[in-house]
């Protein structure tokens, strides 16, 4: 394979992944959102009116931060695997990044929790 | 949107079929979307056909061809997988899409022709497809302990990690379903208007110039996306 075309299937692909992972942040924010503004006004009719909305914007949002933690992990995980092509094995477990995705994940949830 | 001029909703038009839409059972099958879905599957169809009634040993011609895009793209989903026996599990699955996406995108390229990807009922359908086969194959893979993945590791937060599992799943089929269909209805409809404003000689080339990209990185977006998230609900980790 030639060197240029390999350098234009990178480039290809690093386009549209970086596409891809903004939109699955943004949608699972506003499917969250939407989720909950339908069960304040149409299910409850309005009277829990602001906090379900609030609540689930927070797990859609959470849901987006998760989405961007798979989505990156396996990219970047690919990335290196094309720079590091030959030369040594990623001795990173497929369990490795998974813990910081969960932690982030986790903070978040004590964070909103306490407020 | 409507077109002004569709050569196949003509040909049904003059044997004296519903081919613009309407109420009926009939009308909905006829619809320009659903035509032209037709249209990309009996393309498929006859590609695969010609690929394969006459095969060599030294390939040549459609048969090449299908030889480099099967080859490529099992290589490439070898590459996220590491494993064969899951690459031919999703292999079948990912190919139609990818052939099917692509043909339907460049459809709409030629005049009298429409994507039928421009639609979201089409686009929805191959998401939902997509959705649920990853989620069977992640069940056929775990058990029932599939389900216990989206509790997260402790019991106690199972509440929280629920609700945040299924909004992003949600937020895959949205992201997956609107984006195709976003990117192929604004190129449509941006193509309109300027045959409409700027006259219809050179001023709408800049745009299907940006049209071909947009359909290979469309096409191959889905792609990508399906296997990946297929790969994730068949990892040991999930």
């Amino acid at each position: 394979m030639g060197s240029i075309r390999h350098e234009f299937g990178l480039a290809f692909k690093s386009f549209s992944t970086a596409s891809t992972i903004a939109l699955s942040v943004v949608f699972s924010t506003f499917a969250g959102v939407l989720a909950g503004w339908w069960l304040d006004t149409r299910f409850f009719e309005g009277k829990t009116y602001p906090w379900l909305t609030i609540l689930c914007f927070g797990f859609g949002l959470a849901g987006g931060v998760k989405n961007f933690m798979i989505l990156t992990r396996r990219f970047s995980k690919e990335a290196e695997e094309n720079a590091g092509r030959g030369e040594s094995q990623s001795t990173e477990g497929p369990g490795g990044g998974k813990e910081t995705g969960r932690q982030a994940i986790d903070a978040e949830d004590g964070s909103r929790g306490s407020s | 949107m409507e077109h002004p001029l569709l050569f196949l909703s003509i040909l049904l038009d003059a044997i004296g079929l519903p081919a613009h839409g309407g109420d009926s059972a009939l009308a909905q099958i006829l619809a320009p979307h659903m035509q032209y879905s037709f249209l990309a599957m009996i393309i498929c169809l006859i590609l695969a056909k010609m690929g394969t009634s006459n095969m060599k040993q030294i390939p040549t011609g459609v048969q090449n061809l299908m030889e480099m895009f099967v080859g490529g793209l099992e290589e490439f989903i070898d590459e996220q997988t590491h494993d064969k026996k899951k690459t031919l599990i999703i292999f079948p699955m990912i190919a139609t899409f990818a052939m099917y996406i692509l043909i339907a995108n460049y459809l709409g390229l030629i005049p009298g022709f429409m994507s039928p990807t421009a639609n979201l009922n089409v686009t929805l359908g191959c998401t939902a497809i997509s959705i649920a086969c990853y989620h069977i194959l992640g069940i056929r893979f775990h058990g029932v302990k599939y389900i216990k993945h989206f509790m997260g590791p402790i019991p106690a937060m199972a509440p929280v990690m629920f609700p945040i599992e299924v909004f992003s799943h949600i937020g895959r089929i949205l992201s997956l379903s609107i984006r195709l269909f976003g990117n192929m209805v604004s190129k449509e409809i941006l193509l309109g208007l300027l045959f409409m404003l700027a006259g219809p000689y050179l001023a709408p080339l800049p745009i299907m110039f940006l049209g071909v990209l947009v359909c290979l990185i469309q096409a191959f977006i889905f792609m990508m996306l399906s296997i990946v998230y297929s790969v994730e609900a068949m990892s040991e980790g999930h």
